[in-house]
């Protein structure tokens, strides 16, 4: 991990420690926090912005992340096109996903705002990307997937990590998960693929 | 009233239900039973059956919230039982004294470790395994839920910590009504219920 990042978590932690003993008490938010930048989450989305990356072939556009947590993926994103002009939103129905992205991600151009990933206007983005699929409803996913540009790219991730209460929409193989992608597409699937990380298995779709 | 189940997944059978209604109808036939499932295969054809939903998608326990979101169809008093239920005495006696304007839970004297006193921990020292309310009221516990789901499923274990520690209002049955066959071996009262909480339902002779 960056050290500046590991810093401004580790900011962020106290911050929130301090929060609970004065403010909101919510100290499973530091839980959260390690969490969304533990070593698999970094991982699987480095594996999508490198695979992403040769697919995409822009250095332009506007990409949008639904359900995006504290921001990892769009930071990686931003690290791969350090160009300004593609522009990265991420957006999560929980707001203190905005609050604390900002605060963790503020160097790196990133727009981080409180919705439901599809309550806004998607056909603006030249790729929609979730790396949360596990924790979304199908029919919400199909419509974020249709939601789009019928050129824009779709970027998914799901796994086979069944026995979190909060994943409700696994897949136990990528060719399962693909299959349920394709039918929404414009065009078709252009890559997809696995990741072992022990336990589970993440699958990646990348499709039009 | 309404006396209400629910049955998610497999982990409880149709038969299990029925066990619990039939216990049940000893003491009140005249009551409205409900069973809110995704499965009503076999279910006794007394119960009313109510189909759980295709969204949200919620595993075990969690759909248990939605009893109490404003379009569960059923209305006036409630009685909710965990099909691990067993019936020893009269269980709806104690309705009579029940404040049904207001949340009323289980209370747990057996857990009295400091353990669940933690913050960290997210522990409590009710649980949902008979619940009393009046349909339509306390929607916001549904609501609040539904508006950031996500995060709640992954911070709490179940429904008892996120009705405690979300700071939503309840009262508690009587320590008489329920005996726990973990942690109370040996009481000097007679219960109306036993609850089986953390036992493996399936290894017990208890239907």
């Amino acid at each position: 991990m960056n050290p500046e990042i590991l810093n401004r978590c580790l900011k962020l932690i106290e911050e929130v420690y301090d929060e609970s003993m004065y403010g909101e008490n919510d100290i499973y938010r530091i839980k959260d926090l390690i969490h969304s930048v533990d070593k698999n989450h970094w991982k699987s989305k480095q594996w999508l912005v490198d695979e992403f990356y040769k697919l995409y072939n822009h250095d332009n556009g506007s990409f949008y992340i639904g359900g995006g947590w504290y921001g990892l993926l769009s930071y990686l994103i931003r690290n791969a096109w350090p160009n300004e002009s593609l522009n990265i939103t991420s957006g999560d129905i929980d707001s203190r996903c905005e609050e604390f992205g900002w605060k963790l991600f503020h160097k790196s151009d990133i727009n981080f705002v409180t919705e439901d990933m599809v309550s806004s206007d998607l056909t603006e983005y030249s790729a929609i990307i979730s790396t949360s699929c596990e924790h979304i409803e199908p029919e919400i996913l199909e419509k974020f997937i249709k939601s789009k540009r019928k050129d824009a790219w779709v970027v998914l991730q799901s796994n086979n990590f069944y026995e979190l209460d909060s994943h409700i929409n696994c897949f136990p193989n990528e060719k399962a998960f693909a299959n349920w992608v394709k039918p929404f597409l414009d065009e078709k699937i252009y890559y997809s693929g696995t990741l072992n990380l022990g336990d589970f298995d993440r699958f990646m779709v990348i499709g039009k | 009233m309404n006396v209400i189940f629910v049955k998610w997944g497999t982990k409880y059978s149709s038969d299990d239900v029925n066990a619990l209604y039939n216990n049940l109808i000893e003491y009140n036939s005249e009551y409205s039973y409900h069973c809110y499932t995704d499965d009503p295969t076999n279910l006794n054809e007394n119960i009313n059956i109510i189909d759980i939903p295709s969204y949200p998608i919620l595993k075990k326990w969690w759909n248990k919230l939605r009893m109490f979101s404003s379009e569960f169809p059923v209305r006036g008093k409630c009685i909710f039982f965990d099909i691990d239920t067993v019936i020893k005495n009269d269980p709806f006696k104690v309705l009579d004294h029940i404040d049904f304007n207001k949340l009323t839970i289980l209370d747990c004297p057996w857990k009295s470790d400091d353990v669940y006193n933690r913050a960290t921990n997210y522990d409590v020292r009710i649980a949902s395994g008979v619940i009393t309310w009046t349909a339509g009221n306390h929607t916001e516990m549904w609501e609040s839920f539904m508006a950031n789901k996500d995060y709640y499923l992954r911070k709490y274990k179940g429904i008892d910590r996120y009705i405690a520690h979300e700071g939503y209002s309840y009262n508690t049955f009587p320590h008489t009504y329920i005996q726990s066959y973990k942690y109370q071996k040996e009481i000097d009262y007679e219960p109306a219920i036993m609850t089986y909480e953390e036992v493996d339902f399936e290894s017990r002779n208890i239907k």
